[in-house]
C-alpha cells in the first residue's frame, strides 16, 4: 500500500518563525491529527503539501508522487476543506458544485447532492447566509463528491457546536473504512481528532515535536498524582515530563517502567500535548520524525 | 475553465448590476446628448475594471486559495479572469453600436465615423486591464490598490480628453482610422498582459 504522504526534511522560513524541518508519514487507509496551538504551523504545513507555498527544503510525496510532478493530476485524488472555506458568498451550494463539476474529472453531482441532503444542507440559500456549521459541511461535501483518495481538513471542526462536530468526524471515519484512502486532519480541539485518528502528531512553534500511532501513544503513557517527594522516587527514565499543581504535583510517566502498586491515571492526547509544550516533556524522542 | 467562468458569471450577476445601470443609463445618455463619446466610455471602462472587483471578491472569501488547490493550471486561473472581461466588452461595445446606429439614424452622427468609434471605444476597454491585471495578479488587490487609483484617475482624465478630442476632431475617427491602428496597439497590450499575467500569478495566501 503507498504512503498517502510522506515528508522528509520539510522546512519553510518566514521572518519570525520557521517550519520544520518536518519527517512525517501517512499510511493509506489512516487517519493523521496534526496538533498544535493557533500559530503553530499546522496550516502552512498544510498548504507546503499542496505545493500551495512553495518550500525552503526537503522533499513532499503526495500519493506517491512528488508533489511537484504533475500534481495537477493528484489534485483529482485530493479533498481540500480550509478553515476559510473559499467558497464565493453569493453562490448556493448547487451553484457551487455546478462550479466544481467541471473542475474534477470524477465529480458525482449526485453524491454531493446527496451529502448536502444527508448533512441537511439548504441547496439554494447563498453560501453567505449560511451558518458556520452549514457552511463548512458544504466544503466537506464538496471534498468528497470527486471520489477523492485523500483528505486534508485544516480546522474542519472549529467553531461548530458538538452536533455538528460529531457528525463531521463520523463522515471522516467512514471515509477511511476504505483502505486506499487516507485523512490529514488538523486541529486545536484535541478531543475531536483523539476520537478518530489513527496517528498523530504534535507540531509546536513550527517544530514536529511528536509523530506516533494514538492508541500505542496512550497506552504507553499516564500520569502519576503525588507530593514532590513521592514523584522525585520515580525512576528518571519512567519520568517524561513534571509540573506543580494547586493540589500538588503531576508527572507524565512511560506505565511499564513505573513501580507496579503506583496509580497511574489514564492520560489523553491534549494532556500530553500540554505537558510537552508547557513543561518540557520529552515523549518518545525515538519516534520524533515520523512513524510509519 | 467553464466552471471558473460559471462562478464569474454567478458573481456579475449577483455584484455588477450597478454596472449594468450605469451601461443602460449611459447608452441612453449617448443617444440624445452632445457629447456621446464620455458617456460611451464610462461603462466600456467600467467592463474592463470588472474583472478586479472579482478579484477583490475572490480573495476576500478565500476563493484565490482555494482554487489553488483544485485541479486548475495558473493559466487557466488567470485566463479566466481575461475572458470575462473580453466578454463583457462585447457587451458594452455591442450596446455602444446600437447606440452610435441610433444616433446615425437620427442623422446626430456621421456614418463614416462609426467603425471608428467603436475601435477607440474597445481600446480604452481592453487598455485599462492590460495595465491594471498583471499588478493585481502579482501583488493582489490590496497591494495593487494604489495603482489602481492612480491609473483609474489617469484614465480618467484621458477619457475626458480623449472624448473632447473625439468629438472635436472627427478625422480621429473618420474612415475607422488612426483608431484602428489604436485599437490594435491595445490588443497587442492586452495579448502581452495576458501572458505577463500567467507568468506573474502567486496565490496570495
Amino acid at each position: 500500500m503507498t504512503n498517502a504522504i510522506e515528508i522528509h526534511g520539510l522546512v519553510k522560513a518566514y521572518p519570525g518563525f520557521t517550519l520544520g524541518p518536518v519527517d512525517l508519514t501517512l499510511p493509506g487507509g489512516c487517519i493523521l491529527g496534526l496538533i498544535g496551538e493557533n500559530g503553530a504551523g499546522k496550516s502552512t504545513l498544510i498548504r507546503l503539501i499542496l505545493d500551495m507555498v512553495q518550500r525552503d527544503g526537503g522533499t513532499v510525496s503526495v500519493l506517491g508522487r512528488d508533489n511537484r510532478d504533475r500534481f495537477r493530476q493528484t489534485k483529482e485524488d485530493i479533498g481540500v476543506v480550509f478553515d476559510e472555506t473559499g467558497v464565493p458568498a453569493c453562490l448556493s451550494a448547487r451553484q457551487y458544485g455546478r462550479v466544481l463539476q467541471s473542475a474534477y474529472g470524477r465529480w458525482s453531482p449526485q453524491r454531493y447532492a446527496a451529502l448536502l441532503q444527508k448533512l441537511r444542507v439548504p441547496q439554494e440559500k447563498p453560501f453567505s447566509t449560511l451558518s458556520r456549521g452549514n457552511q463548512m459541511k458544504v466544503s466537506i461535501a464538496a471534498a468528497l463528491a470527486h471520489d477523492a483518495k485523500l483528505l486534508l481538513l485544516d480546522e474542519p471542526t472549529s467553531g461548530l457546536d458538538p452536533v455538528v462536530r460529531e457528525e463531521i468526524v463520523d463522515l471522516f471515519s467512514e471515509f477511511t473504512r476504505d483502505e486506499d484512502h487516507a485523512v490529514l486532519i488538523s486541529s486545536h480541539i484535541v478531543s475531536d481528532l483523539e476520537k478518530i485518528c489513527d496517528y498523530t502528531a504534535f507540531l509546536h512553534e513550527g517544530k514536529l515535536l511528536l509523530c506516533a500511532e494514538k492508541d500505542r501513544l496512550l497506552e504507553r503513557c499516564g500520569v502519576v498524582h503525588g507530593t514532590a517527594e513521592q514523584l522525585s522516587g520515580l525512576a528518571p527514565a519512567a519520568l517524561l515530563g513534571r509540573r506543580r499543581t494547586a493540589y500538588g504535583e503531576e508527572a507524565l510517566v512511560e506505565r511499564r517502567r513505573v513501580p507496579a502498586g503506583l496509580k497511574i491515571t489514564p492520560v489523553n492526547l491534549e494532556d500530553i500535548f500540554v505537558f510537552m509544550v508547557r513543561d518540557g516533556a520529552n515523549v518518545c524522542p525515538e519516534e520524533k520524525g515520523g512513524q510509519s | 475553465m467553464k466552471g471558473l467562468l460559471l462562478k464569474d458569471w454567478y458573481m456579475v450577476v449577483k455584484y455588477c448590476k450597478a454596472w449594468l445601470l450605469i451601461l443602460a443609463v449611459m447608452i441612453g445618455a449617448s443617444v440624445f446628448g452632445t457629447k456621446p463619446f464620455l458617456f460611451l466610455l464610462w461603462p466600456v471602462m467600467l467592463a474592463g475594471l470588472t474583472a478586479i472587483t472579482l478579484l477583490a471578491y475572490d480573495e476576500r472569501s478565500g476563493w484565490t486559495m482555494l482554487s489553488r488547490a483544485m485541479p486548475y493550471t495558473r493559466a487557466q486561473l488567470v485566463s479566466a479572469k481575461y475572458l470575462v472581461v473580453l466578454l463583457l466588452l462585447v457587451v458594452a461595445v455591442s450596446l455602444a453600436a446600437a447606440a452610435q446606429l441610433a444616433r446615425i439614424f437620427m442623422g446626430k452622427e456621421d456614418a463614416g465615423s462609426f467603425a471608428g468609434v467603436l475601435f477607440l471605444l474597445l481600446a480604452v476597454g481592453l487598455l485599462v486591464p492590460a495595465v491594471l491585471l498583471p499588478l493585481v495578479f502579482r501583488f493582489g488587490v490590496e497591494k495593487a490598490r494604489i495603482v489602481y487609483f492612480v491609473v483609474f484617475g489617469f484614465a480618467t482624465g484621458c477619457m475626458v480628453f480623449v472624448s473632447t478630442t473625439v468629438d472635436d476632431m472627427p478625422q480621429l475617427t473618420a474612415q475607422g482610422a488612426p483608431a484602428g491602428q489604436i485599437l490594435l496597439a491595445a490588443a497587442v497590450l492586452f495579448a502581452l498582459s495576458w501572458l505577463l499575467s500567467i507568468r506573474a500569478y502567486r496565490p496570495h495566501v
